[in-house]
């Protein structure tokens, strides 16, 4: 065969629009072709359907085709330098067709309106005629100045054929669509589908409403309900506002106008509003065709509270983006929404019906929903049998669906560096998950007040006190690991646990052994954090706390010192220090009315209506996710009768625990505990020592094991490798308890006031 | 020269197709300098309606006429109409002579389908100094077809485009009609017939 590869030219000026292909003799005569049959030409892209002619110069090797009717994705630029062989071109059958159903695509809306059905019809029966077409074929008309029609789309041909039809005059077409160019080109656009998770019930609701006047606009006006106009998504950042606004457009095919701040505002005065009624103009004229969507992200920089901005040409741009509100909904099915993650920065006319109809807020996600957005993330990841999603969901409180994915694309990383860079099976395990997840902190905790890196302590290494980790376990890792049990029992969770006791009693150390072994957001708050100079700024700081908490539930809040923190309301003397704002602060988050509606977390109805048939497993989540919904304050002093009364009712610090100083038994254990990484000489009784140190604390006893550390190093040099009993003795002399009996008396003496009141 | 004669029919009906299309160009060319005088005529009108509108009568010494302006209105419409309904008259010649080319055009192109295995590739393509290939005089008549209907489609869509409520636009009228015959000046028609009117006379 001489021409086995065939060299892509661009086409001769006179063979614009004719639909012909120009080839070389040896390639008609190996298609088998007749002079104008139809052929179609698949090239990367798409493929057109030409009528096969020969090269005036009848050579060989080379091929110039005519896009005229060809697939909707194929365009003149992909064409370019492009080589196919004789196996791209196929000699296709030709039948004349009856009757054919076509979408007409228009310049633009005015002339759409101004064209009427049967003069439109002429046009493209005049356009079509004697046109060579196949199904799904978009027949290019040809640019003749007041021709409105662009192109031509055949929906359906009659006899149903695959092959070329020809339309001739007698071909009876049907105008089944007319569009515009813009909108053709939106849906003609990309359909990929955009997946949300855990956020099924609020699209669907969303795709509901956008959709459904659209269809049945009848039924609407018969039963008085004006068209939904506006729907403000309030949320943290990185939820997925502006996804599920996409994805919501995307899967009703809806037409969406963005909007952002920086593109409306201009430098004159008045080009911004100008800017804003352009794009409802435009929006107004998209909905005509179809369901249209005006996206406005980050509303809280084009509406801000008008009272509080002195800058008038704001303030314009804030009336115009109202009156514009309010005008849309009367004649047209345009559909406004806003996100936004500062709702309260919003100006409030913008919050009524008629604009901002309804408020939809995007919590954090919650246990149930980090497991789908996992789940979601996952679905196209190789990922190892070992990695367990609802593991990982536990683990991650506090992430939002961007801090998800940059965990799983940092797993994934992980999984890259840890094999050989480019072997193709390769798989993320459950370990590079837990790498990851080391790196990758939640973007709202960023900011955090409380946030703190601590090392993990377990409860082994508290030495003693095994009736006060008892009490802590039961108190707060058992709701959080066995909430059926409690629901079972009709116990609720306690909202608050205050430890006191003598000093050196390893109270914060107790909060780190409970903050390791339940995986749980841990924030810590101490003084130095909330004072500021600033009136207000520290029961802000606290409640901002709070909120934060609250966002990622389950979460421990610990407060060290607590009386120096607080005071008491009594003790104290009148007067308005911050110290007792901050106390009423902590009351009213303790044991407020609820919580601000910015806060909600997932959708009350789901919460209501658990269907029954759910697994074992489910059924277990949701119980966490119900319990877990309560953020809980763990304080710790050694002035427990400092405290405020009111702070110690059931209901906010309702579980108190003593910590006593260790006895004996608890000594020994602690001593085993601090001479495990001092080598001790044989000789040593650790039960004689624990005898010995009787008022020590915990703190003391560590004390104890450094300083005969250090006399032994200082008698026998530095090459000293263990500790003698002699050493113990001696540093006993020098180490003093720090403990005396009337603290132990006072605390006990309390502890018992408490428990007989 | 030995020719099949499945080459000489087809020559045949080519020649006779051509002969054809030169007697429809010349009904063509009449037709289209028919519609000149007709539109200029049109535009003149569509001038005076604008000049009816700007003018107020009971400004002018007309007044003492009654209801002048809506039967002068009246008037113009009428003159309108005819001249529209002329036009379209000139405008269904051109159909005809549009809908008789692509009939004798597609008689061509049955007549090659019927012989085109009996033709055989090389001979279609095949050319001499005498005559042009059978492949070439074809496409001609394609072309020729086509440029009947794209003269003819744009001609109806500047005639559809003519509103009384745009009176600017049908002054423009005549030019709009020029640049049309200007922009499809390189007359395909007439090129193709000269170049087989060598042939022809063999």
């Amino acid at each position: 065969m001489a021409a086995a590869r065939l060299q892509l030219l661009p086409l001769d000026p006179g063979d614009e629009g004719t639909q012909r292909c120009r080839m070389g003799p040896a390639t008609l005569s190996s298609l088998g072709a007749r002079l104008g049959a139809p052929v179609k030409i698949t090239v990367p892209g798409g493929c057109c359907l030409c009528t096969a002619w020969p090269r005036h110069d009848v050579t060989d090797g080379y091929l110039q085709l005519d896009l005229k009717c060809r697939t909707s994705g194929l365009t003149a630029s992909k064409l370019k330098s492009l080589t196919l062989s004789v196996s791209h071109l196929k000699l296709l059958a030709c039948h004349p067709l009856r009757k054919v159903i076509v979408k007409v695509v228009l310049k633009n809306l005015a002339l759409k309106k101004a064209t009427p059905q049967a003069t439109l019809q002429e046009i493209v029966k005049e356009l079509l005629r004697n046109v060579y077409v196949s199904l799904h074929h978009v027949v290019t008309a040809a640019p003749i100045p007041g021709n409105p029609v662009v192109c031509v789309e055949i929906l359906s041909v009659d006899p149903f054929t695959e092959q070329a039809g020809l339309i001739t005059p007698k071909t009876n077409i049907n105008v089944k669509e007319v569009v515009t160019l813009e909108w053709y080109r939106h849906l003609s656009n990309d359909t990929t589908k955009i997946s949300v998770a855990g956020m099924d019930d609020l699209g669907s609701s969303l795709k509901e409403r956008i959709v459904l006047p659209f269809h049945f606009p009848k039924t609407f006006k018969k039963l008085g309900i004006s068209v939904l106009s506006g729907v403000l998504l309030v949320g943290p950042p990185g939820v997925g506002k502006t996804l599920l606004v996409k994805a919501v457009a995307r899967e009703v095919g809806a037409y969406l106008l963005c909007i952002s701040g920086p593109a409306i505002y201009g430098s004159r005065p008045g080009e911004s509003e100008e800017n804003l009624r352009r794009v409802f103009e435009q929006g107004r004229e998209l909905s005509c065709e179809g369901p249209t969507i005006l996206f406005i992200d980050e509303i809280d920089s084009l509406c801000p509270k008008r009272g509080s901005s002195n800058s008038i040409p704001e303030n314009r741009i804030v009336a115009q983006l109202l009156t514009l509100m309010d005008g849309i909904g009367s004649e047209n099915e345009m559909v406004v929404m806003a996100a936004t993650n500062r709702p309260d920065a919003l100006d409030s006319a913008l919050r009524r019906h008629g604009r901002f109809d309804q408020e939809i807020i995007i919590g954090t996600p919650t246990l149930k929903q980090r497991r789908s957005i996992l789940q979601l993330i996952t679905s196209n990841m190789p990922i190892s049998t070992d990695v367990d999603l609802i593991n990982l969901a536990e683990m991650t409180t506090g992430y939002v669906g961007a801090d998800l994915t940059a965990l799983c694309r940092e797993a994934a990383m992980q999984a890259v560096l840890r094999s050989c860079l480019d072997s193709v099976h390769m798989l993320i395990n459950m370990a590079d998950f837990h790498e990851a997840f080391k790196k990758i902190q939640p973007s709202s905790f960023r900011s955090s007040v409380g946030l703190i890196d601590f090392k993990p302590v377990t409860w082994d290494q508290i030495g003693g006190l095994e009736d006060v980790k008892l009490k802590l376990k039961q108190s707060i890792e058992w709701p959080m690991k066995f909430p059926q049990a409690f629901v079972r029992m009709g116990l609720s969770q306690p909202k608050g646990i205050l430890l006191y006791g003598p000093p050196g009693c390893c109270k914060t150390t107790l909060v780190k052994a409970v903050a390791t072994s339940c995986h749980c957001s841990f924030l810590s708050v101490s003084g130095a954090d909330l004072f500021s100079p600033y009136v207000g700024d520290s029961e802000k700081i606290l409640s901002q706390v709070f909120r934060q908490a609250r966002a990622h539930t389950p979460a421990i809040i610990f407060l060290d010192e607590i009386d120096s923190i607080l005071g008491s309301r009594s003790a104290c003397r009148t007067g308005h220090g911050a110290s007792e704002k901050v106390l009423s602060v902590l009351l009213n988050e303790l044991d407020g009315v609820g919580v601000k509606v910015t806060e909600r977390r997932e959708n009350k109805l789901q919460l209501e209506s658990d269907c029954q048939e759910q697994n074992e497993k489910e059924r277990q989540l949701e119980f966490q996710e119900v319990l877990n919904k309560n953020v809980m304050i763990v304080a710790a002093t050694n002035r427990p009768d400092m405290l405020d009364d009111a702070l110690l009712r059931p209901g906010r610090l309702d579980k108190i625990i003593y910590i006593p100083p260790p006895d004996q038994k608890g000594r020994l254990s602690i001593l085993k505990i601090c001479t495990q990484k001092i080598p001790v000489d044989s000789d040593v009784s650790l039960e004689y020592l624990a005898v010995q140190t009787k008022l020590f604390s915990g703190a003391d006893i560590e004390t104890l094991c450094k300083e005969a550390a250090l006399q032994a190093l200082q008698e026998n040099g530095l090459e000293a490798t263990s500790v003698k009993h002699e050493h113990f003795v001696k540093s006993l002399k020098t180490v003093m308890p720090s403990l005396t009996l009337t603290d132990l008396n006072f605390y006990e003496k309390l502890f018992k006031e408490e428990v007989s009141a | 020269m030995s020719e099949s004669p499945a080459v000489l029919v087809l020559r045949q009906s080519l020649q006779k197709c051509f002969h054809t299309v030169q007697q429809q160009q010349e009904v063509w060319q009449q037709a289209l300098t028919d519609c000149k005088p007709l539109l200029s005529s049109l535009s003149n009108l569509a001038e005076q309606m604008q000049a009816c509108q700007k003018v107020t009568f009971a400004h002018t010494p007309l007044r003492s006429f009654p209801d002048l302006e809506e039967q002068l209105k009246y008037k113009q419409r009428c003159a309108a109409e005819i001249l529209l309904e002329e036009l379209g008259g000139k405008v269904a010649d051109l159909q005809k002579v549009r809908d008789a080319v692509s009939g004798y055009v597609g008689t061509v192109f049955q007549l090659y389908e019927q012989n085109a295995d009996v033709l055989g590739f090389q001979a279609s393509v095949q050319r001499s100094a005498l005559n042009p290939s059978l492949a070439d005089m074809l496409e001609w008549l394609h072309d020729i077809e086509r440029y009947y209907r794209h003269v003819y489609l744009e001609i109806k869509l500047l005639l559809l485009q003519i509103r009384y409520e745009n009176l600017p636009d049908m002054q423009t009228l005549p030019q709009s009609w020029d640049r049309i015959l200007e922009h499809n000046s390189r007359n395909i028609v007439q090129d193709t017939l000269l170049k087989v009117s060598f042939s022809e006379t063999l």
